[in-house]
């Protein structure tokens, strides 16, 4: 095989496309929190982080791509919903953030997993 | 971006919305107060809240001049008085009454100051919602260690 290798990490590139969703996601969570934050703000427009098709189109370019994704929030634009031009539906974004916290419980969860195996393969569990 | 950011965020809704309620309170405390500092009848005031830029440094607010900052909460802009016209009640024998027997009552509308406190309260309890969740992830996210 020509050309240069990528960089060795201890940590396989689905560790690496986990650690980065979870980065992504914890972002997602700040900006909603953001938009909850400011349900009563006049003009005020919510904004969400996309990090899905973010992470999605790294990892079509390869795994490298993963390791320096960094995401960013993008500004929605959904309108005035009330007199004042503020345009949070707190429902909607408390249920996003619900969801969101379960994604990122769930994300970790086969993080750990997958660490504990590494730990085992190390001795470092007895 | 700091690590407890979303907390952070969430806190300043809690101080906005807390805000709101000591001010609707106040609000509701003055309805029948005809005599001021300023003098004149009371005047209800209302709280005009904004979109935090920044942690008030430089490299904050010129992120948040330019829209790509990272967010960061919420923050009252102004108190701000209510300028729709005092009620004026006819009451000859009140000490503040003028020459015509009428006096002047604060613009306060109970039932307004009502719904503004649940209001309030609601979007408290939003930002408690969200703060659960935000300390929830990172317990687990400190498991990962």
């Amino acid at each position: 095989m020509t050309g240069p290798k990528p960089a060795m990490s201890i940590l396989d590139p689905t560790q690496l496309t986990l650690m980065s969703a979870i980065s992504g996601a914890t972002l997602r969570n700040t900006v909603l929190s953001n938009n909850i934050a400011n349900s009563d703000t006049p003009g005020f427009q919510p904004s969400d982080v996309n990090f899905h098709a973010a992470l999605s189109d790294a990892l079509e370019e390869g795994a490298g791509a993963v390791e320096g994704l960094s995401y960013a929030p993008e500004q929605l634009h959904p309108g005035a919903l009330r007199a004042d031009g503020n345009g949070v539906d707190g429902e909607a974004e408390a249920a996003k953030l619900a969801e969101n916290g379960l994604e990122i419980e769930a994300l970790e969860q086969v993080a750990n997993s997958r660490l504990q195996i590494m730990r085992t393969a190390m001795g470092m569990n007895g | 971006m700091a690590l407890f950011a979303a907390l952070n965020i969430s806190a300043s809704g809690l101080t906005a919305q807390r805000l709101r309620m000591d001010v609707t309170s106040a609000n509701l405390a003055n309805a029948q107060s005809t005599r001021t500092p300023g003098g004149g009848a009371y005047r209800r005031q209302d709280v005009v809240l904004r979109e935090s830029t920044g942690d008030g440094s430089f490299a904050g607010s010129l992120a948040g001049a330019l829209g790509g900052g990272e967010p960061a909460g919420v923050e009252a802009a102004a108190i701000i008085p209510d300028t729709t016209p005092l009620r004026r009640v006819y009451e000859p024998g009140s000490p503040d009454a003028d020459a015509r027997g009428y006096v002047e009552m604060p613009n306060v509308n109970p039932v307004e100051e009502m719904t503004d406190l649940i209001d309030a309260s609601r979007s408290y309890q939003a930002n408690v919602t969200a703060m659960q969740t935000t300390k929830q992830v990172f317990a687990k996210t400190i498991e990962l260690l």
